[in-house]
């Protein structure tokens, strides 16, 4: 009988599709003499030897980690995960970390998103997308396809000439907007010093984008106007049609001319590209 | 002096290994004896063992499978063998658990009868305590033993939930397994604490059913405590009881090695580790280890 524990607790531990249909696995628990309040010890062990194998994922979030632990739902959550998740590839090699880590997030981002207005840890979702820009934002390729052009080029160029070029976005760059200040709860968790009461206020955009010259992630807030004019760049058009364009969709009070003063700011922090090709 | 006749010296300390704690250990200034590496993590990952440059290491072991009725690899003996040389550890600690079992007991077989291969659950369980798991585990701990001619410790496991088929508790299995082999223990502290709250004894009276005497290294860490029970968490700093237990356990004890255990979050405070080693090396000065 001792073998046929350690068997059924085993495969417990490592199918999640034993554990997810309680039936079967309860039929086979008893008779190994478990009562059937025990089927969700063992789950809960699988989750927590779920979270023990995660451990080194926690790197790049450090900010959602310390969050969870504030709500004390570590292991509820990777209870839930394990249920999805099959540990039998990692513990085979077969499964790398970067896999590992990208199912990971991607669960994570459903469970806090499933719940709506409901879920009664509504700073999670905005938090691990915070972390995930800048994470995805350090990812993405750092060479434009496109050599843009200098500062001093473009401050030099006539009105006329600065119309017709062509603008597009850095590639790294992510716009998102929060109800939360993501940037303020982090390092208060980082701090150990988490406001009892932190409110939910209006949107604010933050844009995320990799600036070459620190080797670093930026994040910035940008307003209403600024986050409506990225939104028409799309690497093919001109200056000249993106002013058009958000004249029409509302800015028809601004002389073209005022938008420069965007796009040399933009193209100096590298949100943007100007250049006289395509991109 | 670290080593003493083939063992640590009295009163050392150490830290598990996690990537910040050999620069932790070498800026510490003698407040740290050494490093506690699993061998897994330096199978996995060799350059762990450069990173470790000049810091002595105690191996650490979770293949074994000492509880199991699956007998680990000889490959995987031989690696852990290369090692323990490389390395020089002083013994290796093992877990008293499984952490594979027999897949053709579940009824799959793969084509032509052949056994399937076993569950690896990667991670270490206590086993069912009772006088077959006994009787196998002194087996296991003899052969393994000679195999790799270093003094293997044996750690006990936190308990979650009632294994069936135990006909003992877990420190009735460790007495009578140290009576069958020449064993020596790795306490680990908050594990029995855990087991304590799971199971629901008193940590310190069953710290006086142990043979404390065969108790060569200390394990600490912290307690998670959720509403359906206490969880092990190397992420937080231990609980003040186990710092009781510990000088309890030195009292009688022959303990050479004290290992922290706080790897689970590479954002470990710093403050709070030196925290955490003025602890043990208060409590040892308290009551210094003459055995």
């Amino acid at each position: 009988m001792p073998q046929a524990v350690e068997t059924i607790i085993a495969r417990c531990l490592i199918e999640p599709g034993f554990l997810g249909k309680p039936r079967a696995a309860n039929e086979s628990l008893a008779q190994a003499d478990f009562g059937p309040a025990d089927l969700e010890k063992i789950r809960r062990f699988a989750g927590f030897i779920c979270k023990v194998k995660h451990n080194h994922l926690w790197g790049l979030f450090p900010a959602t980690r310390r969050l969870i632990c504030h709500y004390g739902i570590e292991l509820d959550i990777f209870t839930k995960y394990r249920l999805e998740h099959d540990p039998r590839a990692f513990n085979a090699g077969i499964e790398s970390v970067d896999d590992r880590l990208i199912s990971f997030i991607n669960f994570l981002d459903a469970h806090f998103s499933s719940h709506g207005s409901s879920y009664p840890y509504p700073m999670l979702l905005e938090v691990l997308r915070h972390e995930r820009f800048i994470w995805e934002t350090r990812l993405v390729p750092i060479a434009p396809a496109v050599q843009p052009m200098s500062s001093d080029d473009l401050q030099a160029s006539r009105w006329i000439d600065f119309q017709r070029l062509v603008v597009g976005l850095d590639p790294s760059l992510r716009l998102f907007g929060f109800h939360y200040d993501v940037q303020s709860i982090a390092a208060q968790l980082e701090e150990a010093n988490l406001e009892d009461e932190i409110p939910r206020g209006s949107e604010r955009v933050l844009a995320y984008y990799f600036d070459r010259h620190s080797d670093a992630v930026r994040v910035v807030e940008v307003d209403p106007i600024t986050t409506q004019l990225l939104s028409l760049i799309n690497g093919k058009r001109s200056v000249r049609r993106v002013i058009f364009a958000s004249r029409v969709l509302g800015l028809g009070h601004a002389r073209p001319v005022e938008f420069r003063e965007f796009f040399e700011d933009a193209h100096r922090f590298g949100l943007i590209k100007l250049s006289p090709e395509r991109m | 002096m670290l080593y003493n006749d083939g063992c640590l010296a009295d009163s050392v300390v150490g830290l598990a290994y996690s990537s910040t704690v050999p620069d932790f250990i070498r800026a510490s200034d003698g407040l740290v004896d050494y490093v506690e590496v699993p061998f897994e993590l330096l199978r996995h990952n060799p350059s762990v063992f450069d990173s470790c440059a000049g810091i002595p290491i105690v191996l650490h072991c979770a293949s074994l499978s000492i509880g199991g009725s699956v007998r680990c690899s000889d490959q995987t003996v031989t690696e852990i063998e290369d090692w323990l040389h490389r390395t020089e550890s002083p013994w290796l600690g093992e877990h008293l658990a499984f952490i594979t079992a027999a897949r053709e007991e579940a009824g799959e077989m793969l084509p032509e009868g052949i056994p399937a291969e076993p569950y690896d659950i990667g991670y270490t369980v206590s086993p069912p305590m009772n006088r077959h798991t006994l009787e196998r585990a002194a087996n296991n701990f003899e052969s393994y033993s000679q195999r790799l001619n270093v003094r293997l410790l044996l750690e006990n496991s936190p308990l979650y939930f009632q294994m069936p088929s135990s006909t003992m508790s877990q420190s009735e299995f460790v007495r009578e397994l140290c009576q069958l082999a020449d064993v020596n223990l790795l306490l680990d502290l908050a594990h029995l604490y855990i087991s304590a709250g799971n199971i629901g004894f008193d940590p310190m009276k069953e710290l006086e059913r142990l043979p404390l005497e065969k108790v060569l290294e200390i394990h600490i860490s912290g307690v998670d405590r959720q509403p359906d029970g206490l969880w092990d968490d190397h992420a937080n700093p231990a609980p003040d009881i186990l710092f009781k237990m510990l000088e309890r356990v030195m009292q009688d004890g022959r303990t050479r090695a004290i290992t922290l255990e706080y790897n689970w979050a590479s954002t470990f405070s710093r403050t709070v580790l030196s925290e955490q080693l003025e602890k043990v090396r208060e409590t040892l000065t308290r009551v210094p280890c003459t055995a």
